[in-house]
């Protein structure tokens, strides 16, 4: 047993970081650390985009075919790991994570012509119409229709939480082509262009005063039958597929450390207001100690997992323990952070975005301005991608046998 | 032995309902788009309803309420989620400035007074270190700057502690006084705090008996805080309650899944234990007092944050929009639970003092 990367590794890692060290400008830097959604603005993620792009390092879950830069799962992992070392921004996954694995897996050469260059150069923006306002995670008792009318599908119904859908001219979505099957076997998978009258799009505000998800209401919208993946009926299998590929192969473990790193550098400025800095209050000291501990813990199951997939193993149900470990793990690591700053932990901007030049002035500091919103959009990690409760069951079920 | 509310304090309570019934989510939000975040008209149509008055004493033309007969109040609007800022433009000047002729003014609504009392870099502590006074021919001069003033965008008058020779005094300082900056800010409940800057600024003699009039306020503000966040939580498990056994998922409401049930009970004990927590410091003896209200901010305060995240995890995306009452109820929650003071905080003074 050991824990070491090879020299063939190390020697990738050294590239990485080399790159990272050169590319990642303070613009970037700053937009990344300095927003506390769950996604990033385009204007920044678009410029860190074409920056991966042209060095071919965009699409590290895609086959070298379609454009991936043919990857081990070693070094996907340390990508990724370096990537939350250096504090990078995180590029729009719904495109590069979701449906252009999917595309990949499932077009045909024509929708792979036409789609995965156009994800890759930035050209297409999409979001994603998964959940609906009567289905949450029970998604497969979805009702959103799409009718086919000769060489075109006609869809009504509406989507609920399609993040940035106010900046996407995609959309990729689950629909019912067939009212009498069963529920899972009348679902597809088709692609609708979102620049149309048949859609309109509105805000959901989050309770962090921030506008990243959306409504997004189908009134006899058009989509060419060109844009259905796999075939009529396949489309849980494929979302089964998609959902798989958001939560396999994790590098979620580095990111926790890098903010606890930065949450234990803040107690030792912090004022405790009794006896110097916080850090010497036994009680926060022992919460960063803990969540350390807890942390380190769990990069040690991401490694072993990755220790698997290196072998050739799939991940399986693992991934589901992965989400509800590191959606707990950031929830109390963002707790905390609220908590380090006291008083000045209670403000809650109510422009955005945080930083550039329109950023409204922080009280205390912008980390302390950040805290507030970061905590309240972080209660949605127990919630998106298949809810805590959903992936217990689905660990009891497969791994328990239960 | 009896846990009933008396007459008095349930039409109190009545009054509360009937006035925070008409606060729904999209009058909230209204409210908070106006300058300040804050709406004079309904403070005033409160004030006409005798809920600032019961704070008051009758020597000061107020109601002279008990600690339990406010404490009904606090609770009453917690689970009307009233967006007007009892607790910390009402209650707390009226005991603050008690003995003077501004309280007439207080109680009728006409003048809003903030409590200007943290300070930049000293967390929770309670003492004036920065903000300083010295007597001065015709007064005093008092500089400094004080942090998260409560209500303090709208203020008309502030309450502020100040180092006098040693000894932390409060001081009357309206806000048209020369030498009296105010920066308004954003907080997490959707208010207006304020960074209060003073420069020189010539006042009158400090608030008579000073320490001890702080410390007792403080002491019932942190009552206050614990019963307004009582009021929250159950409200904020009332309305998750009726959502779970509505909303279907998987053919049946969520309230028939056996995890969601116990989660749910994990809750209801939370909001058990809360109320009977509240009661218990309610009669609690003067000579105790101090250190039974800080016990039992640390307790409510750490529940009512459970209870809070319970309720937005069974509400799913809803629960983190802010469309619902959830949110709106944890983010006053989390304002409150460090009022004067966070449940770590608390519960370390509360140890030490055991």
């Amino acid at each position: 047993m050991d824990m070491n990367f090879s020299t063939e590794d190390l020697a990738f890692r050294d590239t990485v970081r080399d790159f990272l060290g050169k590319k990642l400008n303070a613009r970037l830097r700053e937009g990344a650390a300095n927003t506390p959604s769950v996604f990033t603005e385009p204007d920044i993620t678009r410029e860190w985009q074409s920056i991966l792009y042209e060095k071919g390092w965009l699409a590290s879950s895609w086959p070298v075919e379609d454009g991936g830069p043919g990857w081990t799962p070693m070094q996907k992992y340390l990508f990724e790991k370096e990537c939350a070392i250096a504090g990078t921004p995180a590029l729009p996954i719904l495109g590069l994570r979701l449906v252009g694995p999917v595309i990949c897996k499932f077009g045909t050469p024509a929708q792979k012509a036409y789609f995965l260059p156009r994800i890759l150069s930035g050209e297409d923006y999409w979001c994603q119409g998964y959940s609906e306002p009567g289905s949450g995670s029970d998604l497969a008792s979805l009702k959103t229709r799409a009718v086919r009318q000769g060489d075109k599908y006609i869809i009504n119904g509406s989507k609920i939480w399609t993040t940035h859908a106010h900046h996407a001219n995609w959309i990729f979505a689950l629909v019912r082509t067939d009212a009498d099957a069963k529920k899972q076997e009348g679902i597809s998978f088709l692609l609708i262009p979102m620049d149309q009258s048949g859609i309109s799009v509105t805000p959901i505000i989050t309770m962090a005063n921030e506008h990243e998800v959306n409504a997004t209401f189908f009134d006899n919208a058009e989509s060419s039958v060109e844009n259905l993946i796999g075939a009529e009926g396949q489309g849980w299998t494929i979302a089964k597929y998609l959902l798989e590929n958001e939560r396999g192969g994790s590098c979620a473990a580095p990111s926790l450390l890098v903010s606890l790193d930065r949450l234990e550098e803040l107690a030792k400025s912090l004022p405790s207001g009794v006896n110097g800095a916080l850090i010497h209050d036994p009680v926060i000291a022992q919460r960063i100690a803990k969540l350390r501990l807890e942390t380190q813990a769990f990069e040690t199951t991401e490694l072993r997992i990755l220790a698997e997939l290196v072998k050739g193993r799939p991940a399986g149900p693992q991934t589901s323990l992965i989400k509800l470990i590191s959606s707990n793990l950031r929830q109390s690591i963002q707790q905390l952070e609220v908590d380090l700053f006291g008083y000045d932990g209670l403000q809650l901007p109510v422009s955005r975005p945080l930083y550039g030049n329109e950023a409204p002035e922080p009280i205390g500091s912008r980390e302390a301005q950040l805290a507030m919103p970061r905590y309240l959009n972080g209660r949605a990690y127990t919630i998106f991608g298949g809810s805590n409760e959903v992936q217990r069951t689905i660990i009891a079920k497969q791994v328990l046998g239960l | 032995m009896n846990f009933d509310l008396d007459e008095n304090q349930s039409l109190f309570k009545a009054a509360v309902e009937r006035f925070s019934a008409s606060t729904d989510i999209p009058a909230r939000l209204r409210t908070r788009k106006l300058d300040g975040g804050f709406d004079r008209a309904r403070w005033k149509e409160m004030a006409e309803l005798g809920l600032i008055a019961l704070a008051a004493s009758e020597v000061d033309g107020g109601l002279g309420g008990s600690s339990l007969d406010c404490a009904v109040v606090a609770q009453a609007l917690g689970r009307g989620q009233a967006v007007e800022p009892w607790l910390e433009c009402g209650f707390l000047p009226a005991r603050l400035l008690a003995g003077t002729s501004i309280v007439e003014s207080i109680i009728s609504g006409e003048t809003l007074a903030a409590f200007a009392f943290a300070e930049a870099g000293r967390r929770y502590a309670m003492d004036a270190v920065q903000v300083r006074a010295r007597k001065t021919a015709g007064g005093y001069l008092i500089s400094g700057e004080k942090q998260f003033v409560l209500g303090g965008a709208t203020a008309d008058l502030f309450v502020v502690t100040a180092n006098l020779d040693g000894r932390t005094v409060a001081f009357v300082v309206p806000k048209d006084a020369k030498g009296v900056a105010v920066k308004a800010f954003p907080v997490v409940d959707g208010s207006f705090a304020a960074v209060l800057m003073l420069h020189d600024v010539l006042v009158e003699a400090p608030l008579p008996n000073g320490t001890e009039r702080l410390d007792k306020a403080v002491d019932d503000g942190r009552l206050m805080a614990a019963a307004e966040m009582t009021g929250l939580a159950h409200r904020v498990f009332d309305d998750t309650l009726d959502y779970v056994k509505t909303r279907e998922q998987f053919g049946q409401p969520l309230g028939r899944f056996q995890v969601i049930q116990h989660n749910m009970v994990g809750g209801y004990k939370k909001v058990e234990l809360m109320e009977s927590a509240l009661y218990r410091a309610l009669l609690a003896q003067p000579e105790n007092w101090a250190n039974e209200m800080r016990g039992l901010k640390a307790f409510v305060g750490e529940a009512a944050i459970a209870v809070a995240h319970l309720a937005v995890q069974m509400h799913g995306g809803m629960g983190t929009t802010d469309e619902l009452g959830i949110g709106h109820g944890l983010k006053r929650i989390m304002l409150l639970s460090k009022l004067f003071g966070d449940p770590a905080s608390d519960l370390a003074a509360f140890a030490r003092a055991a």
